[in-house]
């Protein structure tokens, strides 16, 4: 199941587009950027709900965990379609994930893109990152992997 | 979690629900808090179709269920110090076990099991009410930001 919104955006047919077809990424305000280099970065925009800690304001490290997650899920989905042809059937499944914070999330717009570093039949395995303002300066990351779920019948 | 807490000092109940309360993130998801005890954390995540992550199956998104767990694993650690100090997430790792079960809430409940001067450890579970059968496992480390020390005060126990 290749995300309408992810279908748009890797057919070039938008470079950015906020995902609606998933209420918890609507719920989040997450949306898809196709950067010039075919980078997709999925991007949270800053709302005042996202606060975690209210003094001094600080993104919660549970969204910034979710955003990677759904990072490494389009990934994921993103590198089946694209490498091995394969439509999923459904949205892969996390097994586990680890996120290390390095920074805490200034109330302001965060990135996040994932790299799939392998690709199996049965799991995919992922690292992703989030930041801010500079890609160079992370501020959290994660490793995660995937159940794949069943090619599309 | 059979473990004795670190510390026997209780922060009050009335102070984690104010906090639960006062977190924008926790309130946009509906958490209550439900119980602080002999320094376990419980915490209740309604269901509620905002927060679907698989729209096929209407089963809950993992990230939702995280940030719960972040959140409980915290708590725990305020109920360890007795009090509340600066902290934040030096690292969180979650296994999900099992999907989630539509329609049904889920609750998070963490403890500290380990506490020193600058660090505590965490691990925790999330589950539909029976802590048994859980849906998702935690263990997480925070980094704590004490107030500084004079060098006449008592050394910190172990």
């Amino acid at each position: 199941m290749l995300m309408p919104e992810l279908k748009r955006v890797l057919k070039g047919e938008a470079h950015a587009l906020p995902i609606t077809s998933i209420p918890y990424a609507q719920f989040l305000g997450l949306a898809l950027h196709r950067a010039d280099d075919g980078r997709l970065l999925l991007a949270m925009p800053y709302s005042e709900t996202l606060i975690g800690s209210p003094k001094p304001p600080r993104l919660h490290g549970g969204t910034i965990g979710a955003l990677l997650e759904f990072a490494g899920s389009i990934a994921v989905t993103r590198a089946a379609h694209e490498e091995a042809g394969i439509a999923l059937g459904s949205f892969p499944k996390p097994i586990g994930i680890t996120i290390e914070y390095m920074r805490g999330g200034a109330p302001q717009d965060i990135f996040a893109s994932a790299e799939v570093l392998r690709l199996g039949r049965r799991v995919a395995n992922v690292t992703a990152k989030a930041w801010q303002e500079d890609d160079s300066r992370i501020n959290a990351a994660a490793t995660m992997h995937f159940l794949m779920p069943d090619a599309q019948a | 979690m059979t473990d004795t807490p670190p510390s026997s000092q209780a922060i009050p109940t009335g102070f984690a629900q104010m906090f639960v309360e006062a977190v924008p993130q926790l309130k946009a998801l509906g958490v209550t808090f439900e119980a602080l005890e002999n320094g376990r954390a419980v915490v209740r995540l309604p269901y509620d179709e905002k927060l679907v992550g698989f729209p096929d199956t209407g089963v809950i998104a993992g990230g939702a269920i995280y940030t719960l767990m972040d959140s409980v694993a915290g708590i725990s650690v305020f109920a360890a110090l007795g009090a509340y100090m600066p902290m934040a997430t030096l690292d969180l790792r979650i296994d999900y076990l099992k999907p989630a079960t539509p329609h049904q809430d889920i609750f998070g409940e963490a403890r500290c099991y380990k506490l020193t001067r600058k660090v505590a450890f965490v691990r925790g579970r999330a589950h539909h009410g029976d802590p048994e059968r859980p849906i998702a496992h935690i263990t997480g480390t925070f980094f704590i930001d004490r107030p500084q020390k004079t060098p006449q005060q008592t050394p910190e126990p172990a």
